[in-house]
């Protein structure tokens, strides 16, 4: 094993220097965030309690804002499903399919920040099956639409519990509509 | 955490490469609040690449210290921005140290991210408590960046561990090579 101080160059962009041959560079970079912020080489950085607080209560939106954003990505999914299914050829509408994706991403990301258990349960299932989905299939179709049916009625009516009877209602619902078409 | 050292964060240069605004927001919010006060923002892949790139014109100063990716379904741009940046010829930008976050927690997203370069992976919800940690841990814990002809990034083993097996790597240890970017590192290394 050879080592040695670094001369300014890189190990794979010089084809004609002594690296030649060598087939692994385990390089130990200078640590330029602890000299930024004045920390010594053998100090350890952390944050203190106060930071960690004060940032925890920065860490939450308004009531308000979080149900206008719900609301905006649920209608806008809820509106390009419709469009999908009304499609003659989404194959062909790529931009669609990709768009339903982010949607369905946004959502999974709101319902985990917001702590929405339930939420996050049917966005993370139909996040994993429009992976594989054909939008043309019927009974794909049918399994897309009862996550959106069971997502809105979960946040319309509030049920954040994985757990309460009302969610355990809402999983059923969507659990036969997949054994149904699957 | 401790109440023990308070270190200025005033100076770092952070990226935050999240297409979703709503939740880099959030993020940006939390990171004021640790006192990340230069915080340059992009909603889409083409933006970050330019953000990093001008910000070292820029100079030292400017150069972007760290940055937190998501991986940006359904392209998963995230996992390109990572490329690029680990294939860089410029090695400032090449090892800048990243954050990759997720909202999805399987074993594949978790490998893939693992295998791009990244340094920490968070996966969503942000909390300040697990925000803290992982820059703490760039910060405090930098493992050294590996080249080889598969892989660019940091070293993707956190533990140095015995073994007591057959030797099964194909890399001898006469084909490794350490460089020491700092000489002090390299007097303590051979100490």
């Amino acid at each position: 094993m050879k080592t040695r101080v670094r001369k300014d160059k890189q190990p794979h962009n010089d084809e004609n220097q002594e690296d030649k041959g060598v087939k692994v560079f385990i390089i130990h970079p200078v640590n330029k965030i602890k000299k930024k912020i004045g920390c010594l080489k053998n100090d350890d950085f952390s944050f203190s309690n106060k930071q960690i607080t004060d940032a925890s209560l920065k860490n939450n939106p308004s009531d308000e804002q979080k149900n206008q954003q719900i609301q905006d990505i649920i209608s806008n999914l809820t509106l390009l499903w419709e469009n999908i299914k009304k499609s003659d050829d989404i194959q062909k509408e790529k931009h669609k399919t990709t768009m339903l994706r982010i949607y369905i991403n946004r959502l999974h990301d709101l319902s985990l920040q917001f702590s929405l258990a339930l939420t996050q349960d049917f966005t993370k299932s139909l996040k994993i099956f429009i992976e594989d989905a054909i939008l043309v299939k019927k009974n794909h179709q049918i399994i897309i639409q009862a996550h959106i049916d069971v997502i809105n009625l979960s946040l319309f009516n509030k049920i954040t519990h994985a757990d309460s009877s009302n969610a355990e209602s809402l999983k059923k619902i969507l659990k036969e509509a997949i054994e149904k078409n699957s | 955490m401790t109440d023990k050292k308070d270190f200025y964060l005033g100076n770092i240069n952070l990226l935050i490469y999240e297409e979703f605004l709503f939740i880099s927001d959030i993020l940006s919010t939390m990171l004021r609040a640790f006192n990340i006060q230069n915080i340059h923002r992009a909603a889409n892949l083409l933006e970050a690449k330019n953000i990093f790139e001008q910000e070292k014109q820029k100079g030292e100063k400017y150069s972007i210290d760290f940055a937190i990716v998501d991986l940006a379904p359904p392209n998963n741009h995230g996992l390109e921005l990572m490329h690029w940046l680990r294939h860089h010829n410029n090695k400032d930008i090449q090892y800048t140290p990243v954050i990759f976050t997720t909202n999805d927690a399987r074993e594949k997203i978790i490998i893939d991210g693992r295998d791009s370069g990244v340094n920490e992976i968070l996966v969503k919800p942000f909390t300040a408590y697990n925000v803290s940690k992982r820059i703490i841990s760039i910060i405090n814990n930098p493992r050294p960046f590996v080249q080889s002809h598969n892989f660019c990034g940091p070293n993707r083993r956190r533990r140095v561990e015995q073994h007591s097996g057959a030797e099964r790597r194909l890399t001898k240890e006469e084909d490794i090579e350490v460089i020491y970017e700092d000489k002090s590192e390299k007097r303590q290394a051979a100490s």
